[in-house]
């Protein structure tokens, strides 16, 4: 994780690194609980669309 | 969604106990997170993108239901020493394991699909079939093993959002909100950053 926000932080400056961590972090976690979990029968992001609908 | 909600609920009180305690919002540094990318671009491919969900036979996306799930549960176990990711490790075994003991598919009865949709076409799902294109299996009650584990619980009836998750779900809800909500204790305090700088 830390190689990743210092390659970051080189390209867009120190100043947003906090902020740069605090992104991917909570991208990680987001991510992980939609993997983890079996939340979207019927009522998700992906089956509220209409071209998903059943 | 209720666990995305879950993370903006632990996020909004994780940031305003830092605020109460005067100290910074750092979060942790996490170990393996290109593990989490893995998995959920496989699911993505599985279950998401259109294009490719509709050819994908079940056998093969409940395999990858199942290796995701796993290589999330490394990455739990690799970063278990963050406040929070052991009950999201908790939470997501509970999830595997009703998986696993159900042919690869997270069970959901008849009773809570009807509910879920219940203008449903007649020939939209049947008993023992995917559910769709997600990772759920419409099984009865009583041929599900670990059935209390399954996506049995719902949203309120007054909730204009219908969905069904599982206590493994909730569990993870739970999780997610203790970690964000534990760093916003866990930072250094702002006066003493300011003296340093």
């Amino acid at each position: 994780m830390n190689k990743i926000i210092n390659t970051y932080s080189a390209l867009v400056g120190k100043a947003v690194k906090a902020k740069a961590k605090l992104i991917l972090f909570v991208l990680v976690l987001v991510l992980f609980v939609l993997g983890s979990g079996a939340p979207e029968a019927g009522g998700g992001v992906i089956n509220s669309l209409p071209i998903f609908r059943f | 969604m209720i666990l995305v909600a879950a993370v903006v609920v632990g996020l909004i009180a994780g940031l305003i106990r830092a605020t109460i305690t005067k100290r910074s919002y750092q979060p942790h540094s996490l170990n393996l997170i290109w593990v989490v990318f893995v998995a959920l671009f496989a699911q993505w491919i599985v279950f998401g993108f259109l294009f490719t969900r509709t050819i994908i036979p079940d056998l093969y996306a409940s395999l990858v239901l199942v290796l995701s799930q796993v290589l999330l549960l490394i990455f739990a176990w690799k970063n278990r020493q963050v406040p929070g990711f052991w009950l999201l490790g908790i939470g997501l075994l509970l999830n595997l394991a009703v998986i696993l003991l159900n042919g690869g598919w997270m069970p959901i009865s008849p009773g809570t699909v009807r509910w879920l949709v219940p203008d449903a076409a007649p020939d939209a799902w049947q008993i023992g079939e995917r559910l769709a294109y997600g990772k759920d299996k419409v099984l009865l009650v009583e041929n599900t093993r670990l059935w209390f584990l399954s996506d049995r619980l719902h949203t309120p009836e007054w909730l204009f959002y219908r969905v069904a998750f599982s206590v493994g779900d909730v569990v993870i809800a739970l999780g997610a909100i203790w970690l964000l909500w534990s760093i916003g204790g866990s930072g250094e305090p702002k006066l003493k950053k300011e003296k340093i700088e």
